[in-house]
């Protein structure tokens, strides 16, 4: 089992997909937005993600989890400071 | 909690060591040493765990006060809150009241808008519509709690002047500990499972009172079959409110005239979204023109029906900007019941009742409209003690608790 879509899309994906009892679900994401596009940017978009198709379907779960799991996505934006860069109370003047 | 208070410094190695923390019977860490204040919201705040804002510890202690206003166990489960599908239960949604700055006596509102939330009849449209559905889209949706009965004298919510701005704690906190309980128990962190475009100051409490006292008409939840003793809260997915503003005009014809013409305008997501089940518009009148208009011979179901007949926009439009014939399926299609009913023209709405009206405001010219996401319907839930029981005053469920031995 595999899921497309958007890139922006991925991580909700992965967020549902763990609800659902499914937290090891493949994700391959075409880049986002998708709206508006011409039949030939579509191929481009979806080119990429035909690899990602075919070592889905055919490496071992286990290899296929640790390259294709919707969890990386929802850990690469956690992963992202949320915090001040500057500012903080302690911070010494430069 | 203890009464010690640790430097920042201190309290940074208490942070580094979590997994060294006694645990409870489930495992969960014991904090008992309060950390400074900033260090405590950089927790939470740095762990997805607020909407950015400082909230207040929720140690044990504050947990505890808000159960004593409700006759439940801390640990019953309400049910399940989509899209991340975490259990509900008092005592989850308690520790986001608290986080808030609710006072105890907040937290049944707030549990029971919650409930609201998550109620199946809320979410029965369709499987990932409605509360799923608000937290996720690019929408700037979000639910909006309407206060009706004697909770709004009890515990101070706010009808009337700047209803929907600062300055309520009640609103205020309320509306906050809603909407955290969709980020924690929802799981609707902001770029990760919110994807809202632009999202929506209303996102951070959106909370009001009917403004019953200055209403001509019943008010909402007896326009809905409680009695008005009864205090009740009504579920909205909403857009934040746009104004309405009319100086001149002397008739509610013409006042209502205004309403329609702010309704009837391209982009608003029941137009175009919306079906015969469900696509919604609240309508909020303000004490002034209210008088006005019901001076005039409009109760509740003529005003519908005037701006629904009279908001409406042209088909063409919408042909122009690539709205097809229905295919039976999804967007872009329009809605079949817009062609198969109307000649040339958009209803803003699928159906009269499906526009909503309330009082609110102070004093002032000036009314409010809110469009819905489309995809939503919305819900009353009434106040009641854990067997159903109707309250009268939050005290009931102190009285309720002590009747069953929950102290």
């Amino acid at each position: 089992m595999a899921t497309f879509c958007s890139t922006a899309f991925a991580p909700l994906g992965a967020i549902v997909a763990e609800a659902l009892g499914q937290p090891d679900l493949p994700i391959s994401a075409l880049k986002h937005p998708l709206a508006g596009l011409t039949p030939e940017d579509i191929r481009e978009r979806v080119r990429p993600v035909i690899d990602d198709a075919i070592g889905m379907l055919t490496l071992s779960k286990e290899e296929r989890i640790k390259r294709y799991s919707g969890r990386r996505w929802v850990e690469a934006l956690q992963a992202v400071s949320i915090e001040a860069k500057v500012g903080e109370e302690e911070e010494e003047e430069k | 909690m203890a009464d010690v208070k640790l430097t920042s410094r201190e309290w940074k190695v208490v942070e580094s060591k979590v997994a060294e923390l006694p645990v409870d019977e489930e495992g969960r860490p014991i904090l008992e040493l309060e950390p400074p204040i900033d260090d405590i919201y950089k927790f939470f705040y740095t762990n997805r765990r607020t909407d950015g804002l400082p909230v207040v510890p929720p140690t044990k202690e504050r947990v505890l006060k808000m159960m004593k206003y409700i006759d439940r166990e801390p640990d019953e489960i309400l049910g399940y809150f989509p899209p991340r599908n975490s259990v509900v239960t008092p005592e989850k949604i308690a520790i986001n009241a608290v986080m808030a700055g609710c006072i105890p006596g907040h937290f049944p509102v707030v549990m029971h808008a919650v409930m609201g939330l998550i109620h199946k009849a809320y979410n029965q449209l369709a499987t990932t519509l409605n509360i799923e559905g608000i937290i996720t889209t690019t929408h700037p949706v979000h639910p909006l709690t309407i206060v009706n009965g004697p909770v709004i004298q009890e515990l101070t919510f706010n009808g009337g002047v700047n209803c929907f701005g600062p300055g309520w704690r009640t609103n205020a906190t309320v509306g906050r500990a809603i909407s955290l309980c969709m980020l924690n128990l929802g799981g609707g962190m902001a770029g990760i499972v919110d994807h809202a475009t632009h999202g929506s100051p209303t996102k951070y409490s959106f909370v009001v009172a009917e403004n019953e006292e200055e209403s001509p008409w019943d008010p909402l939840h007896v326009r809905r079959g409680y009695d008005r003793e009864d205090s009740t809260v009504t579920l909205m997915g909403l857009e934040g409110p746009h104004n309405v503003q009319d100086h001149r005009s002397e008739t509610g014809e013409d006042l209502l005239l205004s309403y329609a013409k702010t309704v009837c305008v391209a982009g608003m997501n029941p137009s175009t979204l919306a079906s015969e089940r469900w696509g919604n518009i609240l309508i909020v009148v303000s004490p002034e023109y209210a008088k006005i208009i019901h001076r005039d011979g409009y109760d509740i179901d003529d005003i519908r029906m005037f701006i629904w007949e009279y908001g409406r926009q042209d088909q063409q439009f919408f042909e122009q900007i690539g709205y097809e014939l229905p295919r039976g399926g999804l967007m872009p299609e329009w809605p079949k019941w817009v062609w198969n009913r109307f000649d040339g023209e958009v209803p803003p709405t699928a159906k009269p009742e499906y526009i909503e009206v309330i009082v609110a405001g102070g004093p002032g010219r000036h009314g409010l409209v809110m469009p819905s996401f489309g995809w939503t319907h919305d819900l009353t839930v009434p106040l009641t003690l854990a067997d159903g029981t109707p309250i009268r005053s939050v005290m009931d469920f102190r009285k309720a608790r002590k009747a069953r031995n929950l102290e």
